[in-house]
């Protein structure tokens, strides 16, 4: 890949934002962020759905059409699933399942309106930062990020496991369990490097592994209709007046400003995994999460409505879209479904990612860039717009709650691989989140183990491997020294004896 | 530009077409299309995610084959387990062809050989309407190796170690990778657990691996890598696919250039055994036990689609080879892929257990 100079690297910003916003070139990121927000309220349907059935659509359509709707498809989903992530418990996609850890039991604490400005914003100014880092840092993303390989993604992976110790406040011993847990049913299905089968009870659905969604709704979704109605709990805030909701947007926009660092930092994390070619936004959210729960410390409250728990994930998510284009669009190496659709879309009218796109049409990699960064602000500012109405939400009596939520809860388990097994799934692991919840069994750290097992598991085997046949050196990649350095300072932070201290 | 000039000209309408073309359209039944078919939609199952080879063989297939049958076609991904979840989907449907679906059918055949508990029989658990295609399986190099014939790969390699990336659950790239060895004489190992093929050709960039086997056409035209060797015996309509070289057949290096070969009596048997194995291709098939006249009517509209210009067209702009077959002919090469399978066994289980130390 020939290098980019800086100055041609800010040129092209600026000819693809003139070519965004050029009339009618605005109404394609409109239309299709509003697309994306209507398909993400179901749980489970993402963007990359709509981009599959918009596919064979496009076929006459012109390049700039394809880039300015598809930015718009990949982007403008994100802000929706966090609501349902927020109100019910519910995650409208992966990347947003890190939100609910804390934004949920902000709205059981009336604070809805708090936790869904905060999460509108974080979002917007996430993507804000990601965008500006990678006109700043896109020659040298360009020449180091393909160098990021399986070592780098087995460290990441691994700090944000250690980050799991962070979060975990009752006891740590249950934590380590319920963590524990999380990594064995993330073995379950074929063995990714030797494809032997792994407690899949001889059946072919379990060879997949276990879904994430299905699990994610089961485990705080169902878990938590399943609390709802055992407890009589009358709403989900325990008002039912709308006027007695503590918690105002003005708080949830202000609590950004004054927890910026934890934004900054989470941007930072989005920004850096983004660029990382083949990690998706889920990793990027919940290793955010992860380094803001560990960086507070005895500070923080986190799965408890501490908003910085909302604010780290949104940020990270929004900052990691931008960076994510990139090793699609330079490496042709999607980092999710959506991304991999969108080079189908490309591909269909002769478009092919690499070098020749990176440096003589490093413009219409900016119109895609800044049609995902207009989508994200205008589902973001969208989404501020509707904060009252959506928490008025949390004040509708379980009664009539319960039966939408299970709906919802029902087609995201379904929608996810489009398998019933995969509903039964998801009320199985709610019974098991419920008696989690009801005995004190930390259910996140269960929930980082299953998203980032996988992850670690395969890059610990591809690393071993490259690094026995002599094809990586483990121990010079200065990227490694670095991760790992981070890992260190994690662990040496004192910060378990003193929770114990307090708990004594 | 004139793609920014054409933006101007198609505009809002170009948006609202697409708005509304999510709405699927309503099948209406007609009586003298398919009577035997009921009016209900048909399911459309693919056993890979969105944006795959199979999706968009089934994305395009969908609109001509919703027209030919007058009825709705749902395209939904059950993706999972290399595809046998929808497989088995299939096969277990109740025979009405109301769910029709895509296999990979070389993969079906190859799975028993590293995993026995999941088998399926073609012939029998599938009522087989056509081929779409085969799957041209290519070995490549990264332009980094220095490498750019099979002459030279088999020069500085014999003897010697070649690393291949794959995904490790496409048994049949590591059936091909794995065969290289007793072909050509060079020890071959694995790196398996890449998520695609994708990320197969980034390792192979960053030279973590030297290459791989790939069925995607679009890599040949990346200047980074170098196709070296052709396993298909035919290729499906790419001409860039076409000049590279191929195994088998009088044009083949078997017969041109024997001399690259460890044992080239054995290498004639084992090329012969490939190309007959990945020949099986993608599959278009019901469950078994159709009605004669369904299966008939379903065979009879599967060929109209493969033969229909505008999908013909809108499958060759994405660089999706077509070589459309009839059932009587994939059941003919199934029987001898069959026979020749067993040859493969040693092969795959040496790859494996390399590969699980």
């Amino acid at each position: 890949m020939p290098g980019l100079d800086p100055g041609s690297v800010v040129s092209a910003a600026l000819d693809g934002l003139a070519l965004v916003l050029a009339w009618p070139n605005i109404l394609y990121p409109i239309a299709g962020t509003l697309l994306a927000m209507c398909v993400a309220v179901l749980p489970g349907i993402s963007g990359a759905t709509l981009m599959a059935i918009v596919i064979p659509l496009t076929f006459h359509w012109d390049t700039l059409q394809i880039l300015l709707l598809f930015g718009a498809l990949v982007g403008g989903a994100t802000f929706m699933g966090s609501t349902t992530a927020i109100l019910f418990n519910i995650p409208g996609t992966g990347p947003n399942a890190a939100t609910l850890l804390d934004g949920y039991p902000m709205a059981r604490q009336g604070r809805a309106r708090t936790a869904l400005a905060c999460s509108a914003l974080s979002s917007a100014l996430g993507s804000t930062v990601g965008v500006f880092l990678l006109i700043l840092l896109i020659p040298a993303v360009v020449v180091l990020g393909p160098r990021m390989g399986p070592p780098e993604y087995l460290m990441l992976s691994l700090w944000g496991l250690v980050c799991i110790v962070t979060v975990i406040r009752a006891s740590v011993v249950k934590g380590l369990v319920m963590a524990g847990f999380g990594l064995l049913i993330s073995l379950v299905g074929l063995d990714p490097m030797t494809a032997e089968t792994r407690y899949t009870l001889g059946t072919i659905y379990l060879q997949d592994g276990v879904g994430l969604i299905p699990v994610f709704v089961g485990v705080f979704a169902i878990a938590e209709i399943i609390d709802l109605l055992a407890t009589g709990r009358r709403t989900v805030s325990g008002e039912t007046d709308v006027a007695a909701l503590g918690g105002t947007t003005a708080e949830g926009v202000r609590a950004v400003f004054r927890h910026f660092g934890v934004f900054l930092r989470s941007s930072l994390i989005g920004t850096g995994i983004g660029v990382v070619p083949g990690v998706g936004g889920t990793v990027a959210g919940f290793v955010a999460y992860g380094e803001a729960a560990r960086v507070a410390g005895k500070d923080g409250r986190f799965g408890e409505g501490d908003i910085r728990g909302v604010i780290a994930p949104e940020a990270a998510n929004d900052a990691k879209d931008g960076g994510s284009l990139l090793p699609a669009l330079a490496f042709g190496v999607p980092a999710s479904a959506g991304t991999a659709l969108l080079l189908v879309a490309l591909q269909i009218h002769g478009v092919t990612p690499g070098g020749d796109l990176m440096t003589n049409d490093l413009d219409l990699v900016f119109v895609l860039i800044w049609s995902l960064f207009i989508s994200n602000w205008l589902s973001s500012l969208l989404g501020l717009s509707l904060v009252g109405p959506l928490a008025r939400l949390s004040v509708v009596r379980v009664s009539r709650l319960v039966p939408p939520i299970l709906a919802l809860s029902v087609i995201g388990a379904f929608a996810y691989r489009g398998r019933v097994t995969d509903v039964w799934l998801a009320f199985g692991f709610g019974a098991a989140g419920y008696a989690a919840r009801r005995y004190g069994w930390p259910r996140i750290p269960f929930i980082i183990a299953i998203v980032l097992g996988p992850l670690f598991e395969v890059n610990l085997g591809l690393s071993l491997r490259l690094h026995e046949l002599g094809r990586i050196d483990l121990w010079t990649r200065p990227s490694i020294l670095l991760v790992g350095v981070l890992i260190a300072l994690s662990v040496a932070v004192p910060r378990l004896p003193r929770r114990r201290g307090e708990r004594s | 530009m004139r793609r920014r000039e054409a933006l101007g000209r198609i505009g809002r309408a170009a948006l609202a077409a697409g708005v509304l073309g999510v709405v699927p359209a309503r099948g209406h039944a007609r009586p003298d299309v398919c009577d035997a078919l009921g009016a209900a939609p048909i399911r459309w199952l693919v056993g890979w995610s969105p944006g795959g080879g199979y999706d968009t063989y089934s994305r395009l297939l969908e609109p001509v084959l919703e027209r030919e049958l007058e009825r709705e076609v749902v395209v939904e991904n059950a993706p999972g387990a290399a595809g046998l979840i929808a497989a088995r989907r299939i096969s277990g449907a109740r025979p009405d062809g109301h769910t029709l679906g895509i296999l990979n059918g070389t993969g079906l055949l190859i799975t028993p050989l590293s995993n026995p508990s999941f088998s399926f029989d073609i012939a029998s658990d599938f009522t087989i309407l056509a081929r779409i295609a085969r799957q041209d399986q290519v070995l490549f190099l990264g332009r980094g190796t220095g490498i750019a014939t099979i002459e030279e790969l088999v020069e500085r390699t014999r003897g010697g170690q070649l690393v291949l990336g794959g995904t490790g659950f496409g048994t049949v790239n590591l059936l091909l990778a794995a065969t290289l060895e007793d072909l050509f004489g060079m020890r071959v190992e694995q790196v398996l657990g890449f998520a695609g093929s994708s990320e197969v050709i980034h390792a192979v960039r960053q030279g973590w691996v030297d290459g791989g086997v790939i069925s995607e056409e679009g890599i040949f035209r990346d200047a980074t890598v170098v196709p070296l060797l052709r396993f298909s015996p035919q290729a499906a309509g790419d001409s860039e696919l076409s000049a590279i070289p191929r195994l088998e057949g009088s044009a083949g290096l078997i017969a041109t250039r024997p001399e690259l070969f460890v044992d080239p009596r054995r290498a004639r048997v084992d090329a012969e055994a490939l190309a007959s194995v990945t020949s099986v291709g993608r599959l278009l098939a019901g469950p078994p036990g159709l009605p004669s006249d369904l299966e008939a009517c379903l065979i009879g509209a599967v060929a109209r689609v493969l033969g229909d210009p505008g999908f013909v067209t809108a499958a060759g702009r994405l660089g999706r080879g077509l070589q459309p077959t009839s059932p009587e002919a994939v059941a003919r090469d199934l029987a001898s892929a069959i026979a020749a399978r067993p040859r493969f066994e040693a092969a795959i289980r040496r790859a494996l257990t390399r590969q699980r130390g």
